[in-house]
């Protein structure tokens, strides 16, 4: 059953030096008890779309279209109708453990905030929660962690922390924007079993923001690719590896160290000032004389696989 | 071999430990001095009556302007009142009214303050036009105007210095608020679900704290004197309740037959000062992070 439904969602931040346009025409589609991975480079709007279903976008954000959450829009629900799904229906669990943890309270003070703001629990027995949440990502001796702050954590407890507080409430979707950034190999390993173990276990769904390719393989189901504010390919795990269409899906994958390290031409352009026609084209070996007036549309090539490019666009 | 290196390193270390400690001390000296002027302050407030034997407003003109003695330490005043006595009974009047001062300066200023940083926009433009004007405003001069349309008096007299006290604060608070409301942890606290109201008070407050009770110790020492400068002029505590500044402005008369009139409630006045101005210097080499650090090394 579709959780989630993004469609036609636009994005733009007008700022001093013009119009930002981050997130533009993407539609996606988020399954219950799916996990679907959103990868590209920094800076294409990736972040903005995960903080657009919140709807914790600054005030100079213009956004149009529909989030459809099990039916309701998320864009036209009143803040109140808003505040009880955050945390509660959807959670976020952000990039960067330190500054997403308040440095004057302590850990258990802060991971009692879900249990006091949704369930009504009074402190003294969200804390006994709290420390169950902190067993189950793994913190050794919680009962005492939890009267820590978080500059005593190390950085791949906080990140536990930081999941902790997410799941806290049993979210039925969780955004993770990059969980494992900042972190050292054999810990985001653990970051990631203890990611998958977690997801599988309460049938929650996920979107995972990342640009690790080797994060994305490791608990996505489907993926989609973003550029320049667009989704210009999307598939299954296996499909979306074994047979890349789009020339920037390629070009990613081949970038990857397992994959022989080769880097992509150019540099992503800046979302002020966006290309016409299709936003790859000037990075793109294969452009043709089309690529550069027109848009490309999504084409199905193959079931559930779709690309934006117009290479595969026979009409 | 080993050993002896093992003994220089452990002496080291020791020497070292020991040198951290007493530093941090020292810098901390101010706190603690502070700290404990003010307590002996609050003792002597409270337990006025068992500390001296006699009445502060009692009039006993036979024993009018007597020098410092053993029986009145301070000597008497011209109505013959026992000026140490005044004076230790002026502490509970004037602490007591320099902490009303702050209390509702703080709570005033802070509100606007948070108000003001957080909700950016229109109620920013607005608070802040408000506060830049109070600013522009002569605080003590307007004080008395104040005091002397609404009439002398103690009440008044709080009411008025509070009323350009809380500018400090909202000034302050406003600006931490902006930086301390674009941390991410603030949007993370969004993301599960916290209202305005829970965000402000659970997570913006104690983050804004430390330097807003620093300047409030400070303030309590500015407010005393405000205090004191409205009793010298006639505007604050009325006779023959005991007032540090309206004591010095009875004893003016008599300075050159009586200097301890002046001279001791003047002193007062300049311990109290001075001890809120070392307990805030003392917080704030605690809460400022840069010289804790330099304290630290």
């Amino acid at each position: 059953m579709t959780l989630l439904s993004i469609q036609n969602l636009r994005v733009h931040f007008l700022t001093e030096d013009g119009i930002v346009k981050a997130v533009n025409d993407v539609d996606l589609v988020i399954d219950e008890g799916d996990t679907l991975g959103l990868i590209g480079e920094t800076g294409c709007g990736k972040t903005v779309l995960g903080l657009s279903i919140l709807r914790l976008l600054p005030k100079n954000a213009r956004i149009e279209g529909k989030i459809l959450y099990r039916g309701k829009d998320l864009l036209k629900i009143s803040e109140e109708e808003m505040r009880k799904i955050r945390g509660k229906e959807i959670a976020m669990i952000f990039q960067n453990a330190l500054t997403s943890l308040n440095p004057v309270l302590t850990i258990g003070t802060q991971l009692s905030e879900p249990f006091e703001l949704h369930h009504g629990l009074k402190k003294k027995n969200a804390i006994q929660k709290v420390i169950e949440m902190l067993k189950l990502v793994q913190i050794p001796s919680p009962s005492e962690r939890v009267r820590e702050y978080p500059h005593e954590f190390s950085g791949g407890m906080r990140q536990r922390a930081m999941i902790a507080m997410g799941l806290a409430c049993k979210p039925f979707l969780i955004i993770a924007d990059e969980p494992t950034k900042g972190l050292d190999v054999t810990i985001q390993a653990q970051i990631i079993d203890l990611m998958r173990e977690l997801t599988k276990s309460s049938m929650s769904s996920m979107l995972l923001i990342t640009h690790d390719l080797s994060l994305a393989t490791e608990l996505c189901d489907n993926i989609a690719v973003m550029y320049a504010g667009e989704i210009i390919e999307y598939g299954s795990i296996k499909e979306l590896f074994k047979n890349p269409k789009h020339p920037y899906t390629q070009g990613l994958l081949d970038s990857h160290p397992s994959r022989g390290l080769k880097p992509m031409h150019g540099i992503s352009p800046s979302l002020i000032n966006l290309p016409e026609g299709c936003k790859f084209h000037p990075r793109c070996a294969l452009a043709m004389k089309v690529c550069k007036n027109k848009r490309p549309q999504m084409v199905e090539i193959e079931k559930k696989h779709f690309v934006r490019c117009f290479l595969y666009d026979y009409d | 071999m080993n050993k002896i290196i093992l003994f220089k390193n452990f002496n080291e270390i020791a020497e070292c430990w020991f040198r951290q400690r007493t530093k941090h001390f020292s810098k901390q000296k101010t706190l603690v001095i502070g700290l404990i002027m003010i307590f002996g302050l609050i003792f002597m407030a409270i337990f006025a009556p068992y500390i001296t034997p006699y009445d502060p407003v009692e009039v006993n003109l036979r024993n009018n302007l007597l020098p410092p003695s053993w029986e009145h330490p301070f000597g008497t005043d011209n109505l013959g009142r026992d000026v140490f006595t005044r004076v230790i009974y002026a502490t509970r009047i004037d602490l007591l009214a320099g902490f009303l001062v702050v209390g509702i300066s703080m709570t005033i200023g802070l509100l606007i303050g948070i108000i003001a940083g957080y909700y950016s926009g229109k109620m920013d433009k607005i608070l802040v036009g408000m506060i830049d004007t109070f600013l522009a405003l002569p605080d003590i001069i307007l004080a008395l105007v104040i005091v002397s349309s609404l009439g002398p008096g103690i009440y008044n007299a709080i009411v008025s210095l509070s009323l350009f006290g809380w500018v400090k604060y909202a000034r302050v608070s406003r600006s931490l608020t902006l930086s301390v409301k674009e941390k991410e942890f603030i949007e993370a606290i969004k993301a599960i679900g916290a209202s305005d109201f829970y965000i402000i008070t659970r997570h913006i407050v104690p983050n804004i704290i430390a330097p807003i009770l620093t300047l409030a110790a400070l303030h309590i020492g500015h407010a005393i004197l405000s205090l004191a400068a409205l009793g010298f002029l006639g505007l604050g505590v009325q006779p023959p309740m005991p007032e540090w500044g309206a004591m010095l402005n009875e004893g003016r008369a008599f300075l050159r037959v009586g200097w301890w009139l002046s001279v001791f409630p003047g002193l007062m006045i300049m311990t109290t000062v001075l001890a809120f101005n070392l307990l805030s210097d003392g917080l704030r080499d605690i809460f400022d992070p840069r010289v804790r650090e330099e304290v630290i090394k």
